[in-house]
């Protein structure tokens, strides 16, 4: 295989696998935008969260798997109490939740600079191999994770589709009022759906640790990206965002091999762009109404 | 009526011999302020806790020992959020409301080229701790010292012994803001005239978690060494993708690259990297008694460790911010300051000043450069080795020095 070839192919299949990771954070925004109407500006910190808390609890528990578990425990102890009480009493009210979440975002980046600190720190790979792929050393770690991102997404696909508790939560996306009219207990909904959107974001930050160092800001860049997904996938679109999240890595992936790394970066941008203007609601966003 | 008069008149004369040499001795106790820009949040956070903790240290032991002039030293510390709007807005607030006589720090230099001309428009000195060269350079003016190394005396300085020592042909690879690009400018500048070539140059955007894309089939097979400007999380996931790509290849790091970072968890991507600094992480790369003394007071023990805390201190350019402090205090006590008015005076008290070793400036002999308000003081090299950070090389100041860009001396005030 020429080495462009093969430079090309690697980007490629280095996206797809950046991708899962973005997924899964951005599965969580889409949700709780989908349900709720909220846009989590705070969603990228709980990504921050999830690193922070595996880094504080690697040393007690000794394992980084018992981490990855019971940081979603604590994730969803964290999301419940904020969304019934922060975020509730401005229901239907987007531009004071948003401003809201912003709140949320500064206190949770300052508790982390204040307990974890300023200085950006690695957690080590929990499985110590790597493989040759098309003439790099990559590490297995990140293959694992991709492994298990397919696996949550596809435990979110079977909850959303093949549950009752899913299916309720669909009826809400489609329509809360009729939902509620209709019996459901909304109210248990939207928080059931903070906390799902919170913990996907949680344990993405603990997969993404090792690879991506543990900073108090490390969910602003990714957080960024999230929303790049998100609407052009379409808001509130589960499908889309997934769809979108590997396609914008991959794509960004392959640009690198042909335009400088800024230029590659701000190349999504402009897909974004023409994306909006094609089709304003995202490439899979449903019109209202 | 008059002889109560005459009793009253007596008690204010009285008084106002007892009361008047008070008020005249407070008059000049009045405290000297100095303000801190510190990068207390944002990406440069762990930086300014360590500066504001430093200089902290510095004012306290002034004061102990009788403050400046028998005046005490008051700090007056404002978070710049590593924003240099932020930055320039704090130095503004710090001198016309909190009424600060001389301003030092932020490690960031945006910032530091945004205050520098707010500094001339109020007359205060400025000491930043930022190495981009424009700051003793055409953004600087006669009221800026630099009071740490810059990019180009650490280019300058290294060139020379990386061909020598780690080989011909270079890859650069920095972070895509002014810093990263001074990087690439000078180590280019000097590592041709060294009879180095640089085969490839690459800028990486600032927060990029991964760096594959941008390095895989652009280290060219037959490259030697890739020298590397980025830090914090950037360094961490670049040095990882490095050697994901080209294990064999040798790395050296700009300064402070391996700054607070715990060498024993960086893994098999740092091993046999090398990186400049201008303050060794341990006491044993500058074993003297001053550095011994200063590391005592700043609360850091010989292996880079804060003291109560046992974490990882930021020492980066922490001396620098230390050191200024301690040559504004020699130059104020050497022209008598008393107020603004005698803020000249410091300034040509400082240019071409020279410290020596010891307590206060603990890095070693140095000289604040006339001209361009530079400092001048030597460099050293580390290794990463089975886990542990030593100097391997040690680079003079005459290596480093370059001619000034600039001559600051001659304006006026």
């Amino acid at each position: 295989m020429p080495e462009w070839a093969a430079t090309v192919l690697f980007l490629l299949m280095n996206g797809l696998i950046w991708g899962l990771i973005i997924a899964l954070i951005a599965l969580g925004l889409t949700l709780i935008f989908g349900v709720m109407g909220i846009v989590n500006m705070a969603h990228g910190d709980l990504y921050m969260v999830g690193a922070v808390l595996a880094f504080f609890l690697l040393p007690v528990t000794g394992s980084f798997w018992i981490a990855l578990a019971a940081v979603p425990i604590i994730t969803a102890v964290i999301a419940g109490p904020v969304e019934r009480f922060i975020l509730r009493p401005y229901e239907g009210h987007p531009a004071v939740t948003m401003i809201a979440t912003v709140g949320i975002s500064f206190i949770l980046q300052q508790i982390a600079l204040a307990t974890y600190g300023g200085i950006p720190k690695k957690i080590a790979d929990p499985v110590d191999f790597s493989f040759s792929l098309l003439g790099v050393s990559y590490p297995g770690y990140r293959l694992l994770v991709a492994g298990i991102a397919i696996l949550i997404i596809l435990g979110i696909y079977l909850f959303l589709y093949r549950t009752n508790y899913g299916i309720l939560i669909r009826a809400s996306i489609q329509d809360r009022q009729m939902a509620a009219a209709m019996g459901i207990n909304v109210s248990s909904v939207l928080v059931t759906t903070f906390i799902i959107g919170s913990v996907l974001a949680a344990v993405a930050g603990v997969l993404a640790a090792p690879i991506s160092q543990v900073f108090y800001l490390m969910g602003n860049d990714v957080g960024l990206l999230s929303f790049i997904v998100v609407i052009v996938g379409g808001l509130g679109s589960l499908g889309g965002t997934l769809i979108a999240a590997l396609a914008l890595c991959s794509l960004e992936g392959v640009l690198a091999s042909v335009l400088s790394p800024t230029q590659a970066k701000a190349a999504i941008f402009v897909v974004m762009i023409v994306v909006l203007m094609v089709r304003p609601r995202g490439l899979f966003g449903e019109r209202e109404g | 009526m008059k002889k109560w008069a005459c009793v009253m008149c007596a008690a204010v004369f009285v008084a106002c011999m007892f009361l008047l040499p008070q008020v005249v001795g407070a008059q000049a106790k009045k405290p000297i302020k100095i303000g801190v820009v510190a990068d207390k949040t944002g990406g440069l956070a762990a930086y300014g806790y360590s500066h504001e903790k430093v200089l902290r240290a510095a004012a306290k032991l002034v004061n102990e020992k009788g403050g400046i002039s028998g005046r005490p030293v008051e700090l007056a510390v404002e978070d710049t959020e590593s924003k240099p709007s932020v930055g320039a807005l704090k130095f503004r607030k710090l001198v016309e409301t909190d009424g600060v006589d001389f301003v030092i720090d932020s490690n960031m230099s945006g910032v530091a080229v945004a205050c520098a001309p707010i500094a001339k428009e109020l007359k205060t000195p400025y000491f930043p701790s930022a190495s981009a060269t424009e700051i003793s350079g055409e953004k600087g003016n006669r009221y800026v010292f630099q009071m740490c190394t810059s990019v180009r005396e650490e280019a300058k300085g290294t060139a020379k012994w990386a061909v020598q020592n780690l080989g011909k042909k270079w890859v650069i690879v920095v972070v895509n803001f002014a810093w990263g690009w001074s990087n690439q400018e000078d180590f280019t500048k000097y590592l041709t005239e060294n009879g180095g070539q640089v085969l490839e140059a690459i800028r990486v955007p600032l927060g990029t978690s991964d760096w594959l894309p941008y390095l895989k089939g652009k280290i060219p097979k037959d490259a030697d060494a890739v020298y590397l400007a980025a830090f914090g999380s950037d360094f961490l996931s670049a040095i990882r993708d490095i050697h994901a790509v080209r294990p064999d290849i040798k790395k050296l790091g700009a300064v402070y690259a391996l700054a607070a970072q715990d060498p024993a968890k960086l893994g098999p991507a740092a091993e046999g990297m090398y990186c400049i600094t201008s303050y060794p992480t341990n006491l044993s790369g500058l074993d003297t008694a001053s550095n011994k003394q200063y590391r005592d007071v700043i609360g850091v023990d010989p292996a880079g460790l804060e003291k109560g805390t046992g974490t990882r201190f930021v020492l980066a350019y922490n001396w620098a911010v230390w050191e200024a402090f301690f040559a504004l205090k020699n130059a104020i006590e050497k022209v008598n300051w008393q107020d603004k008015k005698d803020t000249p005076k410091v300034i040509q008290a400082l240019e071409g000043m020279e410290l020596k070793e010891g307590m206060e400036f603990p890095q070693g002999n140095a000289v604040i450069r006339a001209q361009d308000h530079l400092i001048q003081t030597g460099l050293y090299v580390e290794k990463v080795e089975k886990g542990a950070i030593s100097v391997v090389a040690r680079i003079p100041a005459a290596d480093v020095a370059y001619p000034p860009i600039v001559d600051h001396s001659k304006e006026p005030f």
